[in-house]
């Protein structure tokens, strides 16, 4: 049995319950009704439909079909009427249009419903009456013509009456809704419609006013929905007499310049809001008024809001951060010491230093030092911020002045030397960290950071029994374990390298960077199935890894599989889009797939001056795109400063790698060799190998074979598949080694030169 | 759980809004896709499908099934009198003699909701199961004729943030899996948008040999029969309504004949082509 029907006949379709089930019935089709699928009514109610609900036990499928039908022409015929008169459309749909207006409106209560609505508002602007008669006229569709006629006439009553109605129907109604739900009425019974045909007759004939006002009053089938219509009837006649005897004032309209004097909605800027957090901070003592009962409760809310503040940063999201920040503090400060509150802002200044949003790690500093606390704390996350922001000199005087105010924190003075190591002082830096080590052996971020920086010299012998001594007084450190596996690849001992590495995945399951650091290993060592499995076990392990997921695609990339890496590479920057890493990786990517212009518009947030350490790899890899483009002259220019700017000497040595390669490709092969043989002493095992490769190719084409195959001789590695092919094409290209004579005749010198120069390319550009 | 941004309370996983504070928590059905053990389920579905393409050889084939994936979009198939209300409403002309009474549709709406509830979309969605709104994943602009003969191809920007799919029909799936009210779907078959491509070749990869070509990838995606129980789809839920500005094309034959069908046609073209979105003639 049908218990509900809902009838949206603009849209042709009736749903009916029954026994709690839903049926769609299609008005432009006889089928039996189907039941409604998920989503099928929440669609047609989106549709913007006018739905009339049919709630009775009596109603049966004909009878529903039937209302649908009408409903349905009824609302196609009053659409294609209006299709006549909007003149955005064209001549032909809107010829269309009053066409199919007028086979629908031959049926009389069809016309009615028509003209009932029609009639019932003031035509708005984008309509054209003129053009509509004029059209109803060239395609004889007289019962349209002669509406449009009637409607051009009524346009001042039915404004008159609509006033009318609206000074009325307060009175008569508690809410906007049933004021609306009764005009609804009144259009629909034709109320409005009749109303201004009777008073645009000219001359004016009250009689014919009465006798609706009186028809409506009486009629039965209104009565029973709105009880009090023959009220409402009466009063609008005569506020509508009234009107008539005096003129109706025009309705001021709103100039273009008056939107001008409209209050503009109130921005709250991110200065507004730094200005309330000053405000909040400086005001603290006289705001706190209470202490709360439950500190665990407490201190859980706060942790919560700190990672909220954290997880927006992180998507770059800093003016709802800044909003997050107020509130955070907000409570903070009523509720907790002022240290604390310091302590909250540096992980915050932390996370967005890690986020690349240096300004506004910076504020947040700002903050932190309003609060007048003396923690040597505040001064080392601030150092950090500037060194994370290139700024190293700012960061070293940061930290001398921590160390001025607190002599004895370990944190001030390790910072301090990794900061005169960064700035290449290693010596002043050594001397640091052996006396840190020293006075505090037990200090293992000390020592990590001391074997780290005799890494960095090249005292790999050193820097291994450092390593070696934290592993075996700290077994849980896995800082010093993957240290250790790195400075031994440095060493060019790649077996050891991937055993030790393989040690520490199995040791330290759950550490991502574990698993990253061992692919890469053996990435290097040529084993690239192999690193593309162990990323895939990351993967599993650590699905949202940044580190393994752009390790995958990068090694997707070394095995040419370009297609499969881009795709990997736009996953992670849909997923983390602030990670600079995967964008930097996938515009490496592109400058292999020759996609400059693409290179240039992922490159683009490059700051014209180049400061931090991240934004120097990605002006490095621009400016390797223009080098592939052709752009040499400029290419070399950008290097040269890359090369005597950067502060950190690991990213100066890829520039001068880089430069060297653009050296070569511009035929100045002293030049190339005179960059290339610069500090090559410090640098890794990689780095030196591919130097030495690009040097001998320096000096083959300046005829120095001999030379030439001796430095060639130095290229040990032949696991690198890219470094032991252009060894090998560097042999065969300049017959440095008479034994592979052979090779030399499959390939001609053209062929050589040319995979001699993707290689070079590709080596610079991998850093 | 989501824990709410504003005020660290907790928010329901079938609410989008915090109860504490009425803050936005985003919408649930991505919340749900987003759940660790789904992404790692999905992930495996995935890096089996594509490792069994290695063995199978139709490796090369699947990759290009699975980048063109990443190209598809959702189609809502409707009617003719559904598209032509749906893209005149917010023109003057039409909406100036629309007398929906807003109150009017929303009690319609929710009485119809709440028997909803018991129904194929609350097994899945629980709460906000009257939210959902429903479209089918596509590579050429076809969707599902039994649906309607008009396909909506809805704009990307409008439904990525809210979007996700589920590996069939709704009606399907629920049988497929033999689910009961009250029991959870198994995890792995539904994605966020952007991970449309992962979802496809878990359920699609066997169909993709190393002699398919991309010619054959819209068809193996969606198969319209004409009648609901036998079409096959990924279905697309999208939290929440959207209005005519979330089209970007629409498809679908012009009649021949039929006065109404014929202008109303045209009526819908001159409108598409004002808000500059394209009609695609089958």
């Amino acid at each position: 049995m049908i218990q509900e029907t809902l009838i949206l006949g603009q849209i042709g379709k009736a749903i009916h319950r029954v026994d709690d089930r839903y049926f769609v019935i299609d008005a432009s089709n006889q089928r039996e009704p189907v039941e409604c699928r998920p989503g099928d009514v929440s669609l047609m109610l989106d549709s913007g439909a006018e739905v009339s609900s049919i709630l009775s036990s009596t109603v049966d499928f004909e009878s529903v079909r039937d209302s649908l039908e009408f409903s349905t022409r009824a609302y196609r015929s009053l659409a294609m009427t209006l299709g006549g008169l909007d003149k955005s459309l064209t001549a032909q749909t809107r010829s269309l249009c009053v066409e199919a207006a007028e086979e629908l409106m031959q049926e009389n209560d069809v016309g009615a419903f028509v003209k009932a609505r029609l009639f019932a508002r003031p035509l708005p602007t984008s309509t054209d009456v003129e053009g509509g008669i004029a059209c109803a006229k060239s395609v004889e569709a007289p019962l349209v013509q002669a509406l449009f006629t009637d409607l051009t006439h009524s346009q001042e009553t039915i404004h008159l009456m609509l006033d009318s109605w609206e000074e009325m129907a307060p009175e008569f109604f508690n809410s906007e809704e049933e004021q609306a739900a009764g005009e609804k009425l009144f259009i629909e019974f034709g109320v409005f419609a009749k109303l201004a045909s009777a008073l645009s007759s000219n001359p004016f004939n009250p009689t014919a006013v009465n006798s609706i006002i009186v028809e409506y009053g009486t009629k039965l089938s209104l009565l029973s929905v709105l009880p009090r219509a023959p009220q409402i009837l009466n009063n609008l006649r005569a506020i509508l007499f009234r009107r008539l005897l005096i003129p109706r004032k025009k309705k001021p309209t709103l100039k273009a310049t008056d939107t001008d004097k409209l209050q503009a909605p109130i921005d709250v800027t991110s200065t507004d809001i730094s200005g309330a957090i000053l405000n909040l901070i400086t005001d603290f003592d006289k705001r706190r008024l209470w202490k709360p009962s439950k500190q665990h409760e407490v201190e859980e809310r706060i942790k919560n809001q700190i990672a909220a503040v954290g997880k927006l940063v992180l998507k770059g999201e800093l003016r709802r951060a800044n909003e997050f920040l107020l509130g955070l503090l907000e409570f903070h400060l009523k509720h907790s010491e002022k240290k604390h509150v310091a302590m909250s802002l540096c992980a915050l200044a932390t996370l967005a230093r890690d986020a690349y949003s240096f300004e506004f790690a910076k504020e947040l500093l700002v903050y932190a030092f309003a609060l007048n606390e003396q923690d040597p704390f505040i001064w080392c996350t601030q150092a950090e911020v500037l060194r994370a922001s290139g700024e190293i000199e700012s960061a070293l005087t940061v930290y001398e002045e921590a160390i001025s105010l607190f002599p004895n924190d370990e944190i001030a003075i390790g910072g301090y030397a990794t900061t005169l190591s960064d700035l290449g002082r290693f010596d002043e830096a050594l001397e640091i960290y052996e006396a840190l080590v020293d006075r505090t052996p037990d200090n293992r971020i000390a020592r990590d950071g001391y074997a780290e920086t005799l890494k960095r010299v090249g005292d790999f012998d050193s820097a291994n029994k450092v390593y070696r001594e934290t592993i075996h007084m700290f077994p849980d450190d896995v800082v010093a374990y993957t240290g250790l596996a790195e400075t031994l690849k440095a060493m060019g001992d790649l077996d050891s390298a991937c055993k030790t590495h393989k040690e520490v995945t199995a040791r330290f399951p759950e550490s991502a960077e574990a698993h990253n650091a061992y692919a890469e290993v053996l990435k290097d060592m040529g084993d690239l199935d192999s690193s593309l499995r162990i990323y895939h076990e990351a993967l599993a392990r650590f699905p949202r890894s940044i580190f393994a997921r752009n390790g995958y695609a990068d090694t997707l990339k070394n095995l040419g599989k370009l297609k499969s890496a881009a795709k990997v590479y736009r996953e992670t920057m849909l997923l983390f889009p602030g990670n600079r890493v995967a964008l930097r990786g996938y515009a490496s990517l592109m400058v292999i797939m020759d996609q400059f212009e693409e290179v240039e518009r992922l490159l683009s947030y490059l700051p014209d001056k180049i400061v931090s350490r991240d934004d120097w790899i990605g002006f490095h890899i621009l400016t390797m795109s223009r080098m592939k483009r052709g752009q040499i002259d400029d290419a070399i220019a950008r290097l040269e400063y890359g090369w005597q700017a950067a502060k950190w000497g690991d990213v100066r040595a890829y520039f001068g790698t880089a430069l060297g390669v653009a050296r070569i490709k511009k035929k100045e092969y002293r030049e190339a060799i005179r960059v290339l043989s610069q500090d090559v002493s410090s640098l890794d095992h990689f780095q030196k190998q591919k130097r030495f490769a690009f040097i001998a190719h320096s000096k083959a084409e300046l005829g120095e074979v001999k030379d030439a195959a001796s430095t060639l001789a130095e290229v040990s590695v032949t696991t690198n598949r890219r470094i032991a092919s252009l060894k090998q094409a560097l042999l065969d290209r300049y017959n440095l080694n008479p034994i592979n004579a052979q090779s030399t005749k499959s390939r001609n010198a053209e062929q050589l030169q040319k995979e001699i120069e993707q290689a070079e390319f590709y080596l610079a550009l991998a850093a | 759980m989501t824990t709410c941004l504003r005020c660290s309370s907790e928010v329901g996983e079938t609410e989008e809004k915090c109860s504490t504070c009425g803050a936005f928590a985003g919408p649930p059905n991505v919340r749900a896709a987003e759940k660790l053990e789904e992404q790692v389920a999905l992930e495996r579905r995935y890096d089996e499908a594509v490792s069994q393409s290695y063995l199978d050889g139709s490796d090369a084939a699947l990759m290009s099934f699975d980048v063109n994936m990443e190209l598809t979009f959702a189609v809502v198939n409707v009617d003719i009198d559904f598209l032509r209300q749906f893209v005149t409403s917010d023109k003057m002309t039409f909406s100036n003699y629309d007398l929906s009474v807003k109150g009017q549709i929303r009690k319609s709406a929710e009485a119809t909701h709440d028997r909803h509830r018991r129904t194929i979309g609350a097994m899945l969605f629980g709460g906000y199961s009257e939210h959902i709104r429903y479209a089918a994943l596509s590579l050429d602009g076809g969707g599902l004729q039994s649906y309607g003969a008009f396909a909506i191809k809805l704009r990307q920007i409008s439904i990525a943030n809210r979007a996700t799919l589920l590996e069939d029909n709704s009606y399907n799936f629920i049988a497929k899996h033999k689910l009961q009210g009250g029991e959870e779907i198994p995890p792995g078959y539904v994605a966020k948008w952007d991970e449309r491509h992962k979802l496809a070749v878990s359920k699609l990869a066997k169909t993709v040999s190393a002699g398919t070509s991309e010619a054959e990838h819209p068809k193996i995606l969606l198969r319209s029969t004409g009648d609901r129980n036998t079409d096959e789809c990924i279905e697309v839920h999208i939290y929440g309504g959207f209005d005519n500005k979330a089209i970007e094309s629409v498809r679908g034959k012009s009649p021949t004949k039929g006065k109404y069908e014929i202008a109303a046609i045209s009526l819908i073209k001159d409108c598409l082509n004002q808000s500059q979105n394209a009609w695609i003639e089958e």
